[in-house]
């Protein structure tokens, strides 16, 4: 994509190749064209990035995200396990509850829509992993950039209706979570989550049936999936089938030990150490990003320009985004755009008049609305999860 | 570093066709994306074991890892997700992903990507001994192997619209086609300046 070639996704990329390489003394003709995004596009979407099509994990390009809402068909995709549902029957789906309940459940798509007051809000969908890319040292695992993440009006039933309904039993501890995903081969552990009871129960947790007023796309968990706002979208289980109220703990692969994260405030670890006490991966942590102008681009001299960008946190909206161009030495405050909730993600704009020549390094920071900010140092895991680094884009004025 | 690992085509793209829309059935046909692996020893093995589970792409994702952390991803496949992969076809299945996505040998793992690139702002910047570290594999002596018009040499700068060591580090930033970008992870603003001045001095 050739409008896109110069993102920070495949900039920082390539120099982790071009450190490697130093080391060589050789530079393989090869190398130059490596890190160029290669699109693709599955069946109801747009053209995504394709990171690994089986189970698919697809990008969102960076352009999509100029838009409030992301749309439907430029949602990110990721799926764990190679059996992902390709078909839906709403005649013959259901939405199991049961476990530790005073009875168990066998809910229809009907019933889900007539029998539950519908709900609906804006809330950031975000893998854990986003911006693995950028972890230095690298490390394994899916390798996105910016783009596993979205900003979706998402409209279903509460879960703790739908819970009381079944009637939650008082020793319960907390809920799993299974959809119509399957493991590729008997041993490999299915990919179930749970809840704590009171995330469960919280107003806001609900069965999605709907996203920017349309159902579900198969790729993003039709017919129904979990949204658990503010959480890491690890958590928002697709394709749901199954509900399970708990009263002992969970110890499933995909709650421990995946998806775990350092048990300390910043979620860190030296670079390249090891995490000894962890947690489960659990609320989103503050960010900003530069949408536009992407780095890389050049400006004429005195040329006015609008930097412009989006900014999130896990569940308690957006106090301030302040933005610097001259490498974080100086800060401005950014005007912040339409607000459509603690969930959502908010859009600030900061005019720009570059008044000499040269190379500029844009940042923008954020912080939420008890106090949560963004590190300009690097932080680390090993697992490259809760990247929220300042992150610069370069631009050239001449 | 093969052709293969780095460029990872899409051959054989299907996008699917949908059926039945209306109806209570709602369906895909995911589409079959091939990714050729590098050629090597023990390919077989790997695209035969790796591919039952999960697509090759899988695999070239990857950032290079270390030896050890490619036995460890091919111990945690066949632990943790059981997956039924013999000793031999183990042993095997490490070793060529070591040398085609890895740092190869265990004394490149020290120099793979990731080194704390703290004490480098520390050390005195040579212009001359950074641009032999990064830039003589292509530029030696001020020449281009890969774009042979686009030499370092003041005539050929001038007329590519590159005249300062602003311009030139600018480049390193941001360059054309065919040369990758040094950013400041890897090469620091100072140790950029520093090329480029040497360029400006060295081939007049």
């Amino acid at each position: 994509m050739a409008d896109h070639g110069l993102t920070r996704r495949g900039f920082i990329r390539t120099a982790g190749v071009v450190t490697a390489l130093a080391a060589t003394g050789k530079f393989p003709i090869d190398l130059f064209a490596a890190e160029k995004p290669r699109l693709i596009r599955y069946p109801e979407k747009t053209d995504l990035i394709l990171l690994t099509s089986r189970p698919p994990q697809l990008e969102t390009p960076q352009r999509f995200f100029k838009e409030l809402l992301t749309p439907n068909d430029a949602l990110f995709v990721r799926w764990h396990l190679g059996n992902i549902p390709t078909e839906v029957d709403l005649a013959t789906w259901r939405l199991a509850v049961g476990g530790n309940t005073g009875r168990t459940l066998e809910l229809s798509m009907d019933d889900l829509r007539t029998r539950f007051e519908k709900v609906e809000y804006t809330a950031v969908i975000q893998c854990s992993g986003n911006g693995r890319s950028f972890f230095d040292p690298r490390v394994p695992g899916g390798q996105w950039g910016n783009g596993a993440m979205g900003n979706i009006t998402w409209s279903g039933a509460r879960l703790k209706d739908i819970l009381a309904m079944a009637g939650v039993k008082p020793d319960s501890s907390e809920v799993a979570f299974n959809g119509l995903d399957g493991p590729p081969a008997p041993k490999v552990p299915d990919f179930v989550k749970t809840l704590p009871m009171d995330l469960a129960l919280q107003e806001d947790t609900i069965v999605a049936y709907e996203m920017n007023g349309k159902p579900l796309l198969m790729l993003n968990g039709f017919p129904a999936r979990l949204v658990v706002p503010g959480w890491f979208g690890t958590y928002w289980v697709k394709a749901l089938s199954e509900i399970t109220v708990l009263s002992k703990e969970f110890d499933g692969f995909w709650m421990k030990p995946a998806y775990r994260i350092p048990d300390n405030p910043c979620a860190c670890v030296a670079p390249g150490g090891k995490q000894a006490k962890t947690i489960p991966i659990n609320r989103m942590n503050t960010r900003s990003l530069i949408i536009s102008p992407e780095s890389g681009v050049t400006f004429k001299l005195h040329q006015p320009v609008e930097i412009m960008g989006i900014a999130f946190a896990g569940g308690y909206g957006i106090k301030d985004v302040i933005v610097s161009t001259d490498s974080g030495k100086s800060w401005g405050t950014a005007q912040l755009g339409k607000d459509l909730g603690k969930y959502a993600w908010i859009q600030w704009r900061y005019p720009w008049k570059p008044g000499k020549a040269g190379t500029y390094r844009l940042m923008a920071k954020a912080t939420n609305s008890i106090g949560e900010s963004q590190p300009s140092g690097r932080l680390w895991n090993p697992s490259g999860y809760m990247w929220n680094t300042v992150e610069t884009t370069e631009v050239v004025v001449r | 570093m093969k052709k293969t690992a780095v460029f990872a085509i899409l051959l054989a793209v299907t996008v699917s066709a949908y059926a039945k829309e209306g109806g209570t059935v709602r369906s895909i046909t995911l589409p079959v994306v091939e990714t050729p692996l590098a050629d090597g020893e023990g390919k077989v093995v790997v695209t035969s074991n790796c591919s039952s589970c999960h697509s090759l792409d899988y695999i070239v994702m990857q950032p290079k890892l270390s030896p050890d952390a490619w036995t460890g991803t091919v111990n945690k496949m066949r632990k943790v997700f059981g997956a039924e992969i013999s000793d031999a076809d183990a042993g095997v299945i490490v070793s060529y992903l070591a040398m085609n996505y890895g740092t190869g040998r265990k004394s490149a793992a020290v120099d793979a990507p990731g080194k704390d690139p703290a004490p480098k702002a520390a050390m005195k910047i040579s212009g001359e001994a950074s641009f032999k570290k990064y830039c003589n594999a292509c530029h030696a002596g001020g020449g281009n192997i890969i774009r042979p018009t686009k030499t370092l040499h003041r005539k050929d700068r001038e007329a590519n619209g590159v005249k300062t060591a602003v311009d030139i580090a600018r480049l390193l930033r941001n360059p054309g086609p065919g040369m990758p970008k040094f950013d400041e992870i890897s090469v620091p603003e100072a140790e950029a300046k520093a090329i480029a001045e040497y360029v400006i001095d060295t081939f007049k």
